[in-house]
């Protein structure tokens, strides 16, 4: 039989290098503890049970199916009888909040637009959807007049043009729809940024 | 010199289901259940990659590589397939396969086998040291690699023959007859004491 103390004299490890590892060792044990932590409570939240896989599938073929149709109805301007038209105002939100900050006027310009070619169709409504709506339309609007600052020459032009139908289209919905009395924070809001460009009266105001 | 006892077998037993115990504290990253791994360990594993290598540095590398693993992959362990101190010592076996799939077996000098490092405790190394390293390495280099990981498990792990069998899928009887070719092969380089 071999002196194995004899071998293992010189099989022996430095100290050294023993505690070098054990310390390597230890911290990356450490590393683990931390991913395992995390990694029970993910758990905890992702038990991937039928019932989550087959939600999960359903939420993934709602999110698609809806995302296309926002897409599909903002990129045809669909009018308010349109079923589809809550979507086209989706996706008129995620572009706005999407353009970057130069775009962010144009967009707004287009959104004030297209609210002032709905408002002209309110016509052959009922007088309580003709309500709701152009009150929901003048807010667009008054929101889209204030991201419209920091527009160039050219768009200005345009932008004041807009406004003085939108002055003329407002102030004949306001004698339209008698119900719907334009609030006075509105029509100031209104006159603060178009005033200057109408060639219209401005709104009346209550 | 004995290196094994009839009661050997049974303190394996014992060891294993602590390690068992040990095994599932560390998957919960406990630091003292790791210690005391490490330091069971360790010294077995860098004498089982110096007998492979036959240089301190290469078996100082797959020492770290190997805790580095078994870190990572202690989340596969599972105690109803295997005990822990087998589980851990098949990562040092393909450790080991790997490195020598990498590098081949070299020319070892005895300066790469001692290495830097001195064995003595007064810092020096005596002839009668140098002239043994060249006999170990002589007597291990011409071991096949089966027969140089048994040479580690058995003499200088002090590892039951019921372990090595485990570790090794070899049946003991077997164990036993390479172990008794390994002990004539290094009784013709003169390693007795």
């Amino acid at each position: 039989m071999p002196n194995s103390d004899k071998i293992k004299r010189f099989f022996k490890p430095r100290d050294e290098f023993i505690e070098e590892t054990r310390i390597l060792f230890l911290a990356k044990l450490e590393t683990i503890n931390k991913k395992e932590k995390l990694g029970i409570n993910l758990n905890n939240i992702f038990v991937f049970t039928p019932f989550w896989k087959y939600s999960l599938v359903a939420i993934f073929i709602i999110i698609f199916l809806s995302g296309g149709l926002v897409i599909y109805a903002d990129s045809n301007n669909v009018s308010v009888n349109n079923p589809l038209y809550r979507f086209k105002k989706t996706g008129e939100k995620v572009r706005l909040t999407m353009a970057p900050k130069d775009r962010k006027p144009m967009v707004n310009h287009q959104i004030a637009e297209r609210r002032l070619e709905e408002m002209h169709g309110l016509k052959n409504m009922d007088s309580h959807t003709m309500e709701a709506l152009s009150n929901e339309y003048r807010n667009d609007i008054n929101l889209s007049l204030d991201g419209m600052a920091g527009l160039d020459k050219e768009r200005l032009e345009q932008f004041k043009e807009l406004c003085a139908k939108i002055a003329q289209t407002m102030a004949n919905k306001v004698e339209i729809v008698k119900a719907a009395d334009m609030d006075d924070s509105i029509s100031d809001h209104f006159n603060e940024h178009c005033a200057e460009f109408m060639m219209f009266p401005p709104v009346p105001v209550k | 010199m004995k290196f094994f006892n009839k009661n050997k077998q049974s303190q394996f037993d014992g060891v294993n289901t602590q390690f068992n115990d040990l095994a599932n504290k560390l998957r919960n990253g406990e630091k003292n259940a790791g210690n005391e791994i490490y330091e069971y360990f360790s010294p077995k594993f860098f004498r089982f990659f110096l007998t492979r290598t036959l240089h301190r540095e290469a078996a100082e590398d797959l020492t770290q590589e190997t805790f580095l693993k078994i870190v990572d992959n202690i989340n596969s362990f599972d105690e109803k397939k295997g005990n822990f101190s087998s589980w851990i010592w098949q990562i040092a076996k393909n450790n080991a396969k790997d490195y020598y799939r990498k590098k081949g077996r070299g020319e070892i000098s005895v300066a790469e086998f001692i290495g830097k490092y001195d064995i003595s405790e007064n810092n020096s190394l005596s002839l009668n040291d140098k002239l043994d390293a060249e006999k170990i390495i002589n007597s291990v280099k011409d071991l096949s690699e089966e027969e140089q990981t048994i040479f580690s498990l058995h003499y200088l792990s002090d590892l039951p023959y019921r372990e090595i069998s485990e570790i090794t899928n070899k049946p003991e009887g077997n164990l036993r007859v390479i172990i008794h070719r390994i002990n004539e092969k290094i009784k013709s380089k003169h390693l007795y004491a």
